[in-house]
Formats: structure tokens, sequence, C-alpha cells
């Protein structure tokens, strides 16, 4: 882990480094400063990438402002405000590095950069840093996160690390194979697990750079979306329910038996029977509405991946001014 | 006659131009067809060693400027002149593809079909032996249409005969500081190495350095923008020999050959540019920035995008980078046209600047000269200092 990387082994190295705004324009000055100082020391070649999410509280003006003086920032403006793993596929598809990095500005720390490149520099295509400062998640969530995950990962039979980690390194080849998933359910932590690769995981420190932490997302919404990308990825869902339609057909074909025995073959008289008839009835349609139900979330997600249409649309793409960095002129504006 | 300018200088003449780059040949030859005695002072070594010689040596057809059409027109009504009169220079050895990207493009393969057609520009689908070599989840369509390289050595030579056989002199490695108004409505130029050379007509061909001119005269500047530029020289993969590839149309890049080193020219929209400023918020004596600038190559950030789209491209062999300073008339970043600025007594009578953006246009200039000569001449017809 002590691999030092100087400016002069790294010269054939491209570091990218991908962050996605969504109404940080507050932050966005303090962390590419800091970011584009870490990476300047550090790498003869390097590029920010910043994509931004349909802001609308100015940030991508700001970085327009920014880019006249600071070197190697690119911007791709979002034609509207796209679900978080869209404008990470904007960014894992715009991104040109050897190794991409993908950061939140709110609370990672730019220094963790080199750390991550020289680990996956000794042989890993995946590395994940993990916080260590979990403290403010309730019991309750937790619980539900690792059973969630515990679940999904049986499901898939390969292993999603359950660590909610923003901060994460792809390698090129990686990010190859990743962005050739052209599927509109997209969740970026199922693809690399799924493309796999070599993986590994350094704990970390989150910063705070606004004393205003952001809501956490709601446990409802996250369970939509964990069935969600259990209902696009898996066909378990689907499995289930083709064995609950054959076992109510079985037990059709049993009351069928039996019908034609007592009231064919023995000729007995059927008067009453209100109680097993409604009772069939409810526990039949209970099933066939259960399997039309996952059938219907299956159809919808064909006809979502049938529509051809790209995932996202750019409204502009700006860089810098500038590709050297010279820091006298940084006081300049 | 051809001079390096260590001792002989004249003390007058009657027409000089500063800058002998293209535009200030042809401006030369131009003017000594008229029947004036013509000098070119060129501060380097020799003509056409800067921006005339670092570019793409890309001819226009026009199939570059899809968003302006004035400067497509103009292109494709100048090329097929600038391909017969310089025909010896002219490579067309190769065969050139136009590619139309997905995503950030600003032109779709239809929109770019449409415009050739209107422009009057051949253009063909490319044949599937070529179109297989690019990324076909990024590149929308590639098309095969014309267009041709100069060599810019060639064109030395060539401009350099007929100067001489013009007998139009130039002085070179003799570079003019500034300029100064001088008697009888003459124009003094002070020269670098303390002499002074006094003309009755000056006109100003120094591209970057128009608006230094200006600057020291003390004249309203033109609304220059300047880029340090790169151009990568490279040695193409076997798949690419003998094709020119010019992905459209944004932040994109291009290969081509590059006629006067056997190199093709690799350079890309965004890493191309290292540095830009414009003149009107923050004027810089351009060449002499851009020669205390240290540059680093974008090579490897041009490689490692260009793959994504030619995957090909990836085997490439890196050469040397040429640098120098791109100027562009402000105000046509978003159309991407290039029109071409004629000032006739700027700032100083009998002082004018001409500034063209592109090599094939240089018609538009002697054309529009010609005209207000036509209109003028009687007007500045004042008589040689003896």
């Amino acid at each position: 882990m002590s691999v030092a990387t100087t400016k002069e082994a790294s010269v054939d190295l491209l570091v990218s480094v991908a962050v996605i705004l969504n109404n940080d324009g507050d932050l966005v000055e303090a962390f590419l400063a800091e970011a584009t100082d870490v990476l300047s020391r550090e790498y003869a070649y390097y590029e920010l990438l910043l994509i931004d999410n349909g802001s609308t509280d100015g940030g991508g003006d700001r970085v327009q402002a920014l880019q006249k003086d600071l070197p190697n920032i690119r911007l791709i403006r979002l034609s509207r405000a796209y679900d978080d793993e869209v404008a990470l596929a904007a960014a894992l598809d715009n991104v040109i590095g050897d190794y991409v990095i993908i950061m939140e500005p709110e609370c990672d720390p730019p220094s963790m950069i080199p750390r991550l490149v020289a680990i996956a520099r000794t042989g890993y295509d995946v590395v994940t840093a993990a916080r260590t400062d979990r403290k403010r998640e309730s019991r309750l969530r937790s619980g539900l996160r690792r059973l969630s995950y515990h679940s999904v990962n049986r499901i898939f039979g390969y292993t999603i690390n359950p660590t909610p980690a923003s901060l994460r390194l792809f390698s090129r080849q990686v990010v190859n194979s990743i962005t050739r998933i052209r599927s509109k359910s997209r969740y970026l932590k199922y693809f690399s697990a799924l493309v796999g690769f070599r993986h590994t995981q350094v704990p970390y420190q989150a910063i705070q750079r606004r004393t205003q932490r952001a809501q956490p997302e709601s446990l409802l919404r996250l369970g939509v979306k964990a069935v969600d990308l259990l209902i696009s990825n898996s066909m378990v869902p689907l499995r289930i329910a083709s064995l609950l339609a054959l076992f109510g057909s079985f037990i059709n074909l049993l009351y069928l038996v039996y019908i034609f025995i007592f009231f064919f073959l023995l000729k007995k008289k059927a008067v009453e029977g209100w109680l097993s008839t409604s009772l069939s009835h409810t526990a039949m349609f209970m099933l066939l509405f259960l399997v039309v139900t996952v059938m219907s979330e299956y159809v919808g997600r064909i006809l979502e991946e049938s529509k051809e249409r790209p995932l996202y649309f750019i409204e502009q793409e700006t860089a810098s001014a500038v590709t050297s960095y010279s820091k006298e002129r940084l006081n300049v504006i | 006659m051809v001079s390096d300018g260590a001792d002989v200088t004249p003390g007058s003449c009657d027409t000089a131009v500063i800058g002998g780059g293209f535009y200030g040949c042809m401006l030369a030859l131009f003017l000594r067809e008229t029947g004036r005695e013509v000098v070119i002072f060129e501060k380097g070594p020799d003509l056409l060693t800067r921006a005339s010689y670092v570019n793409q040596a890309r001819v226009h057809q026009g199939y570059h400027y899809p968003r302006n059409f004035m400067t497509a027109l103009r292109s494709g009504m100048n090329f097929p002149r600038f391909v017969v009169d310089f025909r010896e220079c002219i490579d067309d050895s190769f065969q050139k593809i136009y590619a139309i990207a997905r995503g950030p493009s600003k032109t779709t393969s239809t929109q770019f079909q449409k415009f050739c057609q209107n422009i009057g520009a051949p253009i063909r689908p490319a044949p599937a032996r070529i179109k297989r070599l690019f990324n076909e989840a990024l590149i929308e369509d590639a098309f095969t249409v014309r267009e041709v390289a100069f060599d810019a050595s060639a064109l030395r030579a060539m401009l350099q005969r007929r100067l001489t056989a013009a007998r139009v002199s130039i002085f070179c490695n003799t570079a003019v500081e500034s300029v100064q108004p001088g008697p009888d409505h003459h124009v003094i130029l002070r020269l670098q190495d303390g002499h002074s050379v006094v003309g009755r007509q000056v006109f100003n061909c120094s591209y970057s350095q128009v608006n230094t001119f200006l600057h020291r005269l003390g004249a309203p500047l033109l609304p220059l923008k300047h880029e340090i530029t790169e151009i990568a020289l490279v040695d193409p993969p076997e798949e690419l020999l003998g094709l020119g590839v010019t992905v459209m149309d944004g932040p994109f890049f291009s290969i081509m050959p590059f006629p006067a080193r056997g190199f093709y020219s690799f350079t890309h929209v965004r890493y191309t540019p290292h540095e830009a400023w414009q003149d009107a918020s923050d004027f810089r004596d351009a060449d002499q920035y851009f020669r205390s600038r240290r540059l680093q190559s974008n090579f490897p950030l041009m490689i490692r995008d260009a793959q994504r789209y030619l995957p090909a491209i990836r085997r490439t062999r890196y050469v040397e980078s040429l640098y120098e300073v791109k100027t562009l008339v402000v105000g046509h970043e978003i159309d991407d046209g290039r029109p071409i600025m004629l000032r006739l007594d700027h700032g100083l009578k009998n002082f004018s600047t001409v500034m063209g953006g592109k090599i094939d246009n240089i018609y538009d200039v002697l054309q529009a000269l010609r005209g207000l000569r036509e209109k003028a001449e009687p007007a500045v017809s004042v008589p040689l200092p003896s």
C-alpha cells in the first residue's frame, strides 16, 4: 500500500476523476481547488469530469467560470435531472482515463485519490472505499440494508458489496465492460459485481464539506430500488411466479378429478357447497393475480428496454481553457 | 532576391509586407503584379515556417463548417482554384473519411449529407471495410469525401521561386519591432536590430502578431482570440495508412497526412488548444508569450479519447509535436466561421492589416483588395521617395 507515485513514474498514466453535481454549486469550488491540487501534484496527465445532472443552483456556471483558470476540467451538462445512476452512466461513457475514480464532492476527500490509484496499480480493477464513520445510521436501517443485500446476493449468486460507498475506482477494463451494458435500469454497484474482475476494499474517513447533511434516502425508496434491481436483473421472481402458477393448476386439476368422481361417477347430489366454491375461487384468484403482478412487472421492463432511446441527452460540453497548471495564473481573475 | 537579413537593409521601400507566411507571400506577389516594388520582412529563418507550416495542412472544401454556410460556401468555391494553382504542393493520394459521432455531435449524418449536397461538395457513404474501423456505438455513420492536404515545404519552395522570379525582395531573420508614422504619410518600420526602413505603404500580415503591432502603435485592436495549439506528428498503424479521418462535429479528433514531414498530423478539438486568451480583455504579445511557455504534450489524452471512436488508432506511434499560436476572429466560435479581417489604413495612413484564418481563403483577400484598389487607386498614388 505504500506505493509512491511520483510524477515522473506516472507519465504513461491518465487518471480521471468523475463527479456528479446534484445542486452542489456551493461546494464545487472548494472541491475542485483541492482535487486539482492533489491531481496536478501527483500526475502528469489527469482529467476532472463533472456531470451537471440538471442542477438549478448555478453550479454549472460556476464550473464554467473556474474552467478559465483551472486546467483539465470538463463539464458535461445533461439536458435535465436524471436518476443518479444514469448520470453515472454519462460519466463512465465520457471519461478517458486508465483509472476512473468516482467521488461525491460533499463527503469524499481528494487526498484519497493517490491511495486508490496506488492500490489499483498493485493489480486490482475495482477499489471500493468503505466509510469508517457509519454511526449515523439507525439500527433498523442498517439491519434492513444487510438483510436485503444478503437476500439479493443469495438470489444473484455473486456478492454485491453491502457497504454504502460513493468513492470508487474502476480500471479502464471495468469501465469498458460496464459501458457496454445499456440497460435502462441501472445500478452501478450491481454492474461492477456483474462484470467481475479483481475487487478490493479500503477503509476511509469521509469529510464534511457541508454543515447541513442531506437527508438519507427514505426506507420506502430504498425498498422500491431493491425490488427494481431484483426484477430487472433476475429471473428468480418470475420463476417463483411460474411455480405458483404450476401449483395452482395442479390443485385445480385435483379439484377437477374430485368433481368428476363425486358428481358423475358416484352421482351424488350437490346443493350446498358455498364455502368450498368460494374458497377455491379466492385461493385461485389470489394465485392468478400474484402471477399476473410479477409478469406485468417483467412486461413493463421489456417495454422499457425495447424502446431504443438514448439513456440521456447532453445539453453542452465545455472544457478548461488551459491544459497545464500554473499556480501564478490562479490568482489572476 | 533572398537575403538572410544580416547586413542588407533597404533604407526605404515602396511597399513592405510584414510577415513571410502564406498570406504575406501571396499578397506580395499580388502587389508586385500591380507594378510596385515589394519587400517582405520575415522574422523567422525562412518563409512559411510558422502558422502556414504548423497546421493540419488541410485544404478545405467546406465539409468542416456545417454550422457556417458562408465559410463552407467560400471554401467550396476556392477549393478547385487552390488545387489547380498549387497542384505541385497538393497531396491527394489518400482517402478522406468524415465520420459523424453520435452523442454530443452538433450534426447528424442526415444533416451532414444534406449540407454537403447544398454546398455542392461530393459525398458518398464510406465502404463497409472502412465503416468497420469505427466503434458503432459512438459513430453514427462515415462518408468518403474529397479533401486534400498541402505540402507546406513544397509550397514554400514554390512561393520562393515565384517571388524570386517576380523580383520581390525577401529579408529573413529580420524582425520588425513596430511601425510609426513618418513624413508625407509614409510608414517607418523599426527593425529589431535598430535599423529603420521607410515605406510608402505597409501591410501587416503577421497573423498572431497583428495586434502586437496595433498595440505598439496605439491603434484599436482587432477582436482576436489566440490559442496555443499542439499538432502531434504520428505514424499511424497499417489499417489507417492512406486514410485521413475526421470525426465531426464537436470535441472530436482528426488524423490525416502531413506531407511536409511524411508523417500524419493528429489533432483533437479538446486537447490541441493548450491555452486560449482574447486580446480585448487580456492582451499579450502572442509570440513572446508562446515562447515563454513550457508545454507538455497532450498526446496521451488525445490518443485515449480517439481510440474509443477508432480502436485501430491505439497502435499509433508518436513522433513529436509541433506547437504554434493559432489566431481566430472572436465571435465565430459558435458557428465555427473563419472570416478574414482586412483593415486598410488602420491606426495609421498607408498601414493595412490582413488576418486570415484559412490558407485557401487567400483568393477572397486578393479579390477584396482588387476591388478596393480599382476604387481608391488615385488617392494612394504618392510619389516614391528618392
